[in-house]
């Protein structure tokens, strides 16, 4: 288990590596910069090779990228050009709103893909699976932008029972204001809830068909015992990585959703900095953005290999637990 | 009235009959066994006692009554799964939940049966205890119990439910002679009234603990053959091909060894079952290793096909030194060794046709430059009818299941062969049969197999006998006598 923790995590930080020289090369190649937007549609060209300059914009790329890195390891993002704010702070004032936000959406989630995907693989083939599987084609073929404008057009301009934009005071926690979390919530909710349901869906549709299940099934268990006490276990373990999954995926998706509700988070402050070219505020998120991808991956990995109690023997092949090689 | 009235069962899939026109009736209290040949559809009719057909099995026509409910509707099934009747299955190893301890589980069958809360301690330790199991392993998982012991856990839930009738589905085909006469006796004496339907190949054990035998044949059920007196047990005749070399001469000059490993320790857990064991096998040779379930057999067949990694050890394949695991062999030593896992059910893929696991297996052989039997020669070879290449594992029965096994382990064309447990499920014909292809591999393409087994007529066949004890391979002791139940 040590070993495959150590393992792992030396790929996700390879993969962090990768991902941070991606970020930081990616933004460099947009056209235009801070310089550029700091200075004035109207300054003239000295004035902005002056700016870049200042900078520090005008040095190599590979030198900038490994200060870059040097100083984000040490917590420094830099400071927005826009905003002049560093961007430090400013990913510590919106990222725990974000946090808020997709938790309470994986919540939803996870609750909401157990009831429809462990009867639906439980009874595969018939009726309720493939209402649910449909269903969840459905969700899975929407786009989050497209589920937004209609929860927001049907629940905040036709019934005017929700807030369209999710203002909330300076200084506030969204906790505050829940009123304000619904509709973004909502979109990503169902934004996510179609691939978290047809993941689990495939996990107990093969746990139910194991044999143990069908050795349960004769010793007389069955209804929800059945489905706590055997199928759920045996299909826990591919759930959490299809979660895990799902819950990095939202992490993108919530871009889309703040920016649609203008809600205070890493996501909308992310577009607009994009819009700004504000080139330390895009790479400071975007980093955080992958960092904690990353790390619900990995945390979706490490409580799977937790739940495989083979692997929890002393007996470990590669340490992946007892594989037998077929 | 009768316990069990089964009339004019069909049963049917989707390309073949699988029973047809099967009538039983079982008094309550009576033993009844059920022999026949691999995959002549024993276990199927066991199912239909519980109202149970697996995928792509239908019920067409027929009746089913156990203790006068049709197990077939829902009200039924709920007095007769684990009330009045309780399956003990084949391949218990896959059937036991692996996410849960054996304590656990017999705890559950109690409070099925209705055990309070309070009694469900006393009745494990009864029941482990008469079934001769280690009070200790209501701690362990399935993974780390043996195949035997599975079996035996498997026995236990059942005994626990308090059922008027028991269906045992090969309950001794994981089990040394020692296990199997402590089973038979404790199914004979050990069980009271319970009516039984006992099904396996083993026509002794079934006429040991049954008093009415019946055989299945193309789908009905005939009066036994072995509804005679209880004969001795004969041991099938050993494969021509194998008996010139059977006497104990040394392994022939110039036979290289092609695997060797000395000093492994593996197990699970803090307490290895291999203990600096020591092996070596010579092309051409087999060496069977026998020893009491639990002692660490399919452990070793594990290790030496780098499935399972051991704590400590050496390799040799083909005189050069090699690494444990599989993955990290040499490509050419990869296919070189070949198992046949003993749980052949977890073996195979349930999604994947026969045919395409042989493909695989083939064309693994084909990309090493290796000469492949074409797959339809590798399925009469094993004696399974070439229209099992379209059916997945869960449309075959235990023995058909663990020729295909077999039959995949050869495609890849190997040179060492580790058998686990190989003809434990099949009837005494096709364990013939398997045994003479086995030897005619051995003298034609120089196959060296290791052959794990609990039966003394099996091991007869090999030119060495070992014995698993205290985790070392020792020359077993009068092997030729055959310590049968």
């Amino acid at each position: 288990m040590t070993r495959f923790l150590l393992a792992r995590l030396g790929t996700a930080l390879a993969t962090m590596a990768v991902l941070s020289a991606a970020l930081f090369l990616a933004t460099d190649a947009l056209p235009g910069d801070a310089a550029g937007a700091a200075a004035g549609a109207d300054a003239t060209a000295e004035e902005r090779a002056e700016l870049r300059e200042r900078l520090g914009l005008d040095r190599p790329v590979v030198e900038r990228y490994l200060a870059w890195l040097g100083a984000s390891l040490t917590g420094d993002l830099g400071r927005s050009a826009a905003a002049g704010r560093p961007v430090g702070e400013m990913l510590a004032s919106r990222f725990g709103s974000s946090v808020l936000l997709v938790a309470t959406a994986v919540v939803c989630i996870a609750v909401a893909a157990t009831m429809l995907g462990m009867p639906a693989g439980l009874r595969s083939g018939r009726p309720v699976d493939r209402l649910v599987s449909s269903g969840t084609v459905t969700l899975l073929a929407l786009p989050e932008f497209l589920l937004a404008t209609v929860l927001l057009a049907v629940f905040a301009h036709g019934a005017g029972l929700l807030p369209a934009v999710s203002l909330i005071p300076l200084g506030d926690s969204p906790w505050q204001h829940p009123q304000a979390l619904v509709l973004p919530v909502a979109s990503l909710f169902l934004a996510g809830v179609g691939i978290a349901t047809r993941l689990l869906r495939a996990a107990v549709a093969t746990a139910a068909e194991s044999p143990a299940v069908e050795q349960a099934r004769l010793s007389g268990e069955r209804g929800l015992r059945l489905a706590w006490s055997y199928v759920l276990p045996a299909a826990a373990a591919p759930a959490v990585q299809g979660l895990a999954v799902t819950t990095a995926g939202l992490l993108g998706g919530s871009l889309v959703v703040e920016t649609l509700f203008d809600y205070p988070g890493v996501g909308s402050e992310l577009a607009r900095a994009v819009a700004y070219r504000d080139t330390a505020v895009v790479q400071g998120f975007g980093l955080a953005l992958a960092g904690t991808a990353l790390l619900v991956l990995l945390l979706g990995d490490l409580v799977s290999g937790l739940l495989d109690v083979r692997s929890r023997s002393a007996a470990v092949t590669g340490g992946r637990g007892e594989r037998r090689l077929r | 009235m009768s316990l069990v009235d089964v009339t004019r069962l069909e049963l049917t899939s989707a390309d073949r009959s699988v029973l047809a026109d099967c009538s039983l009736t079982i008094r309550p209290g009576e033993r009844v066994g059920l022999v026949g040949r691999s995959g002549s559809g024993k276990t199927a009719l066991a199912h239909a006692l519980f109202g149970h057909t697996r995928t792509g099995i239908a019920r067409t026509g027929g009746s089913v009554r156990v203790a006068g409910h049709d197990p077939f509707t829902a009200a039924g099934a709920r007095r007769v799964r684990g009330r009045a009747a309780a399956y003990v299955p084949q391949d218990c190893a896959s059937a036991l939940p692996a996410e849960r301890r054996i304590g656990w589980l017999l705890d559950r069958a109690a409070r099925r049966a209705g055990v309070p809360r309070a009694g469900l301690a006393p009745a494990r330790d009864a029941v482990m205890g008469s079934l001769g199991l280690d009070p200790g392993l209501a701690r362990a998982f399935p993974h780390q119990v043996s195949g035997g012991q599975a079996q035996r856990v498997a026995l236990a839930t059942a005994l626990l439910a308090g059922a008027e009738l028991l269906v045992l589905d090969e309950p001794t085909s994981g089990l040394d002679p020692r296990a199997a006469a402590d089973l038979v006796r404790l199914l004979r004496r050990g069980t009271g009234a319970v009516a039984m339907l006992l099904i396996s190949h083993d026509h002794d054990i079934v006429a040991e603990v049954t008093t009415r035998r019946l055989a299945m044949e193309k789908g009905g059920l005939a009066v036994g053959p072995s509804d005679r007196p209880a004969r001795p047990f004969s041991p099938p005749a050993p494969a021509p091909a194998a008996s010139p070399r059977r006497s104990a001469e040394p392994p022939r000059p110039g036979g290289a060894a092609l695997l060797r490993a000395e000093g492994i320790t593996a197990g699970h857990g803090a307490e290895p079952v291999l203990r600096g064991t020591d092996l070596e096998l010579r092309a051409g040779e087999c060496v069977a290793v026998m020893g009491p379930s639990g002692v660490g057999k399919t452990t070793l067949a594990r290790v030496l096909a780098g499935g399972l990694a051991p704590d400590a050890g050496r390799l040799w394949l083909r005189e050069e030194p090699c690494p444990w695991p599989v993955t990290r062999r040499r490509g050419g030593d990869r296919l070189l060794v070949a198992h046949v896992d003993q749980d052949s059910r977890g073996a195979l893929n349930p999604r994947e046709t026969v045919a395409v696991a042989l493909r695989r297996a083939r064309r693994a052989a084909l990309r090493r430059g290796l000469v492949p039997e074409p797959a339809a020669e590798l399925l009469r070879a094993v004696a399974l009818p070439a229209a099992s290449a379209g059916r997945v594992p869960g449309e075959l029965s235990g023995g058909e299941r663990q020729r295909v096994n077999l039959a995949r382990a050869l495609a890849a064309a190997p040179q060492v062969l580790l058998c686990d447990e190989v003809t434990a499920s099949l009837d005494p014909d096709t364990e013939r049969r398997v045994l003479a292809l086995l030897a005619e591999l051995r003298t034609e393409r120089d196959l060296a197999v290791l052959l794990i087994t609990h039966s003394a007529a099996v091991a007869a066949t090999a030119d060495r006998v070992l014995e698993l004890r205290h985790g070392l391979l020792v020359p077993a002791v009068r092997h030729r006598d055959r310590e049968r139940v």
